[in-house]
């Protein structure tokens, strides 16, 4: 009989109920950990349960799996564990679709099986963490589930020792696939699911534990090359900017999602004109150069400009950018009230990372971080906002390119009929003799901006739009213009020099209250151009004049210098920077390499080079190691007869601690001869007294020999390694491999075998 | 000689001693020694190891101390080295009330001649037994230490030449302790190799006990070699048996080990080097070898070095033994590797 006895089987659930757990908690990139939790345990522990019920009690476990087979149907097992599945999720998941609370109606079943069907698109196509909804978490009690049955299935009617961890390994594939952009590491859980599967083992087939002379061995190499790989492998080549496969990619997008009839930056004339209606109120950190987004617009067909629509479920978190990670200015949170703002879109300082907002079904542009309401916005509805605000600095701007953005630069050139636009070549030629002079890209926005503002008025009862006709009417004849006008028509003059732009509609900081609650009105509402640069991202540019200056903030002049009485040590501030690199006649010539991130990449290189040291070393120790025997071996072979005959017999000496003689300093040839005689077969044993006699009296005697003698000793060396390799009970392979990392064996690289034994 | 050798075994002793020529003189070293070792074995039954380590002393000229319990051979087997030599021998029975001119000779006054003449005593004589040496006192004992070490004892100012070559093979009883006076650590240095006979193993006592093997006796043993003969494969050995360097530096490193070793108050002397060293050149003529192998000092290290170690007070009453002393150190003390480059001392 071999495998695990009854009782073994019967503890080993032990193990598949923690591995089925492991598979709930690597959920935790896909859900928050606390939402998935309570589904995690009940999904493990009563499967377990069914399955140790159905299949054997304490004396019904079976020894044989033929006769377990034979004994126990596997029906009822598969009948009531789908039972008590249904009645779980309907009790926990579905709680309002079921009767008293757990039993499911005919529709709630329904609505669980689709549920079970639409879940995994449903999460890759949701901004992780996803919002702990049934309809989703119900995947989460599947996998759990089927893994925790599954094994205990195995566990009980198998008697093989590593089957039943299989079903939670399968099984956990699935969390680690839909969690791939999902916060955090599972790091952990994977460390866990390993535990619980040594621990199978362990229970199954103690006797099978590995050998502590592997565990040493191997240990120390296992951690060394972890650490190797995890310095490492950021850093490869093709790694740093490479995402992990997504599956994400691969699944079709919902369709998007025309969520206003009305596009913020045709709202705006009509909020300047009524300047006072309360919009929202921030509670926050004190910032009056901060703005307040509401959306992005970033595709324009001549007429309109569009806001992002590529708008995903989110539970508040707000994913990175994908364009750029400008250094962090500073980290800041803000509490959100609203009041007549409306519509869907949640002001937030750019770039927003979380948004808690129980009430509100939250969407989420993973590109802009635009956040929406599916729900729409009522005036009361508060939230709370963290973002980071990007530090930029215009030293480093001035010379950067700009980002090759095709979708953002491309511009309707002909109309309806095919005819070219003339509006767009007006624009194109006032964009070149805007920036005329410039050399970088980031002087060309800021030339344009200054241009916008020194040619043109503010005037909130300016004629609104911004098709290409109405930009022409702004630029040629009105002059004047809101920053409807101005931002739109920064940026598709802009897009005219190939620079990647897309326009901001928001509100500028507000005035302060007495409580520090800032109050966001109407009129303040603001519109911004901002360009896309390579390695930084979207960078925002304020051409609007007298409503807001470089840098946007409220009511302060273009030109207008700083306050007199401002301290000499104040840094100087990016509008003032920009006012300096705009009148430049020309740019001066990119700096070095040297950055803000240069401290950042000055120690990743270190860290690059210390990891790249101790690879090298690791893997130099283990090619020594393996090479230092080869090489031994080869010089053994050189040199005049005497020589090679010493060579064989050390070689031998070698061989026979594979066959398992100690390695001892105090052994002489006659000790050596004499172990490989009680050791080794007849045909190899009888070759090593002579042998021996020989090199003794090479060695004290002085005798004379000639190379036939010295070939006949490496033929015996060869029958003599032959027979150790084909010995019955020589030491194990990990005790070899001991061997062969002994720094001895490495240092036979470097000298003569013969050296320092004599 | 091969022939004069046969001839000696069955029972007529050579004439005289043969004249050997440089390339047969290993060869027939080896066939006496074995000659001789066989003849020994007929009586020490299963020793041969033992009296292996007795001829060795013989050839090198040492002195043999055999120490066991009583009843395990000591006796018969200095009496069968004395016996399987056509050589003069003697046996002394050492006890408390012997003098040392009971050992040494006397010098009587001969009225007829009117002059002193000199009666040498029983240490005349190429084998001489001790039995029981610990039990003469050590004013008897201090007499032997000239004759062993000089070869000539020195009675009323004339020194006395002993007949080479010259071996004692004493024996003593470790167990029972009374009334004896251990050997001074002086004279036990004197002594080459102390071996101890142990008891034979079961088959070999059933074929002393049956009289198996032709129940050999001493007196009915053949004689082997004149003490020419041992003479000769004396210089043999010492002439015709190179040590290399190495070798000897490992002897010398062995010997050293000892005085340096934690648990010894008192480690070998240069002497037991020497000793040691010149017992493998007659290992290695045994085997026909022209050189001596590390095999031979390390197979030679625990007779001829234990006897010479004094413990420390702490080893002692830890229990450790010269022995176990002995075998650490040649377990930790490296044996020089064979190399192409040949050293020779």
């Amino acid at each position: 009989m071999s495998g695990p006895g009854i009782h073994r089987r019967g503890w080993s659930l032990v193990a598949t109920t923690l591995a089925a757990l492991c598979v709930g908690l690597a959920f935790r990139r896909v859900f928050e950990a606390r939402e998935v939790l309570l589904v995690t345990a009940l999904s493990a522990i009563v499967p377990t349960l069914v399955v140790a019920a159905c299949s054997g009690g304490p004396k019904r476990f079976v020894v044989d799996a033929e006769r377990a087979r034979a004994t126990r149907p596997l029906w009822p097992s598969v009948i009531l564990s789908a039972l008590a599945w249904l009645l779980v999720v309907s009790g926990t998941l579905f709680r309002d679709r079921a009767v008293g609370y757990v039993v499911p109606t005919p529709d709630g079943v329904r609505d669980i099986g689709a549920a079970v069907i639409n879940a995994p698109k449903s999460i890759l196509t949701t901004v992780l963490p996803a919002p702990p909804d049934g309809e989703l978490l119900v995947l989460v009690s599947v996998c759990v589930w089927v893994a925790a049955f599954a094994s205990a299935e195995l566990a009980l009617r198998t008697a093989t020792v590593s089957l039943p961890a299989l079903p939670a390994l399968l099984a956990v594939v699935v969390p680690v696939v839909l969690g791939v952009q999902g916060p955090g590491s599972n790091v952990t859980v994977m460390l866990a699911m390993i535990g619980a599967i040594g621990l199978l083992l362990l229970i199954r087939a103690p006797q099978r534990r590995p050998p502590m002379g592997t565990a040493l061995v191997g240990a120390p190499i296992v951690v060394a090359l972890a650490c190797v790989a995890g310095l490492l492998g950021p850093d490869l080549p093709g790694t740093r900017d490479r995402r992990p496969p997504d599956l994400r990619d691969l699944v079709e997008q919902p369709p998007p999602q025309r969520l206003t009839g009305i596009s913020p930056l045709d709202r705006i004339s009509a909020w300047l004109m009524s300047p006072d209606q309360p919009m929202f109120s921030v509670a926050g950190p004190s910032a009056p150069d901060r703005h307040w987004r509401l959306t992005v617009l970033d595709r324009y067909d001549g007429s309109s400009w569009y806001p992002v629509r590529d708008l995903r479920a989110t539970a508040g978190r707000v994913p990175d950018s994908p364009d750029g990670r400008p250094a962090v200015l500073t980290s800041v949170v803000d509490h959100v009230t609203l009041r007549d703002l409306g519509d869907i879109w949640l002001p937030a300082s750019d770039r927003p990372t979380g948004v808690d907002a129980p009430d509100l079904r939250l969407r989420v542009d993973p590109a802009s971080g635009v956040i929406a309401s599916g729900s729409g916005l009522r005036s009361g509805t508060r939230y709370r906002i963290d973002a980071r605000i990007p530090a930029l600095d215009p030293d480093r701007l001035q010379y950067l390119p700009a980002a090759h953005d095709p979708a953002n630069t491309v511009l309707p050139e002909s109309d309806a009929v095919g005819r070219p636009i003339p509006a767009l070549e007006a624009l194109r030629a006032k964009a070149v003799l805007a920036t005329s002079g410039s050399t970088f890209p980031y002087q060309q926005a800021l030339r344009l901006a200054q241009w916008l503002r020194a040619n043109h008025r503010y005037d909130i009862s300016a004629v609104p739009g911004h098709s290409y006709r109405n930009l022409q009417f702004f630029l040629e004849t009105s002059k004047e213009g809101t920053s409807e006008q101005f931002a739109t028509a920064f940026a598709v003059m802009a897009r005219t020099l190939n620079l990647p732009t897309r326009v901001v509609v928001g509100f500028s900081a507000g005035r302060e209250g007495a409580n520090g609650v800032r109050e966001v009105r109407s009129g303040d509402v603001l519109a911004w151009p901002e360009v896309e640069f390579e390695g930084v991202g979207w960078v925002p540019f304020f051409p609007t004049p007298g409503q807001a200056t470089d840098t946007g903030a409220h009511k302060q002049a273009p030109e207008q210098k700083a306050p007199a009485n401002s301290t000499p040590a104040k840094p100087i501030t990016r509008a003032e920077k920009d006012r300096q690199i705009a009148g430049q006649s020309r740019s001066g010539p990119a700096p070095d390499s040297e950055t803000p991130r240069s401290s950042h990449r000055e120690r990743t290189r270190w860290e690059l080079f210390a990891a790249a040291g101790a690879g090298v070393a690791v893997v130099g120790y283990l090619v020594s190691a393996w090479l230092g025997p080869v090489l031994a071996r080869r010089r053994r072979r050189r040199g005049g007869p005497r020589e090679q005959v010493i060579g064989a017999w050390r070689q031998i000496s070698e061989d026979l601690v594979g066959a398992g003689m100690r390695t001892s300093a105090s052994l002489t040839v006659g000790d050596v001869a004499d172990f490989g005689a009680s050791r080794l077969p007849s045909e190899a044993a009888d070759r090593l007294p002579e042998l021996a006699a020989l090199v003794n009296d090479i060695a004290y005697g002085g005798r004379t020999i000639d190379q036939a003698d010295a070939d006949a000793a490496w033929r015996d060396r060869a029958i003599v390694a032959g027979a150790v390799r084909r010995l019955d009970g020589r030491p194990r392979a990990h005790v070899r491999a001991g061997h062969r990392m002994r720094p001895s064996s490495v240092a036979l690289v470097f000298r003569s075998p013969d050296r320092g034994r004599e | 000689m091969t022939q004069q050798l046969a001839t000696s075994v069955n029972g007529n002793p050579p004439a005289e001693a043969p004249r050997f020529h440089a390339g047969d003189a290993l060869r027939l070293f080896r066939e006496c020694f074995r000659a001789l070792g066989d003849n020994i074995e007929r009586v020490v039954v299963g020793k041969r190891d033992v009296v292996d380590l007795a001829l060795t002393a013989l050839f090198a000229e040492g002195h043999l101390l055999v120490e066991d319990v009583p009843g395990t051979g000591k006796t018969t087997l200095a009496r069968a080295i004395s016996a399987s030599i056509d050589a003069s021998w003697h046996r002394i029975q050492f006890t408390p009330d012997l003098l040392p001119s009971d050992i040494t000779g006397v010098s009587m006054f001969r009225q007829t001649t009117n002059t002193f003449e000199f009666l040498p005593g029983p240490v005349f004589a190429h084998v001489v037994i001790g039995d029981e040496i610990n039990r003469a006192s050590p004013k008897t004992q201090s007499a032997m230490l000239e004759v062993m070490e000089e070869g000539r004892i020195t009675v009323d100012g004339i020194t006395h030449e002993v007949p080479r070559p010259f071996i004692v093979i004493a024996t003593q009883n470790p167990v029972d302790m009374s009334g004896t006076y251990p050997l001074p650590e002086a004279q036990l240095d004197r002594f080459l190799m102390r071996v101890t006979v142990g008891y034979p193993d079961l088959a070999s006592e059933i074929a002393v006990a049956s009289g198996a093997g032709g129940g050999a006796t001493i007196e009915s043993l053949p004689v082997i070699a004149t003490a020419r003969h041992i003479e000769e494969f004396v210089q043999v050995a010492r002439h015709h048996v190179s040590a290399a360097e190495p070798v000897v530096d490992y002897a010398v490193r062995l010997a050293r080990a000892t005085r340096e070793n934690a648990h010894t108050r008192l480690g070998a002397g240069p002497r037991g080097s020497v000793a040691l060293v010149r017992a493998a050149r007659v290992r290695a003529a045994s085997h026909e070898r022209g050189h001596i192998l590390p095999e031979d000092v390390k197979a030679l290290a625990r007779p001829i070095l234990t006897h010479r170690l004094l413990l420390a007070p702490d080893a002692e009453l830890g229990g450790v033994t010269a022995a176990d002393v002995l075998d650490e150190i040649l377990d930790r003390v490296p044996v020089p590797q064979p190399t192409a480059t040949k050293g020779h001392a």
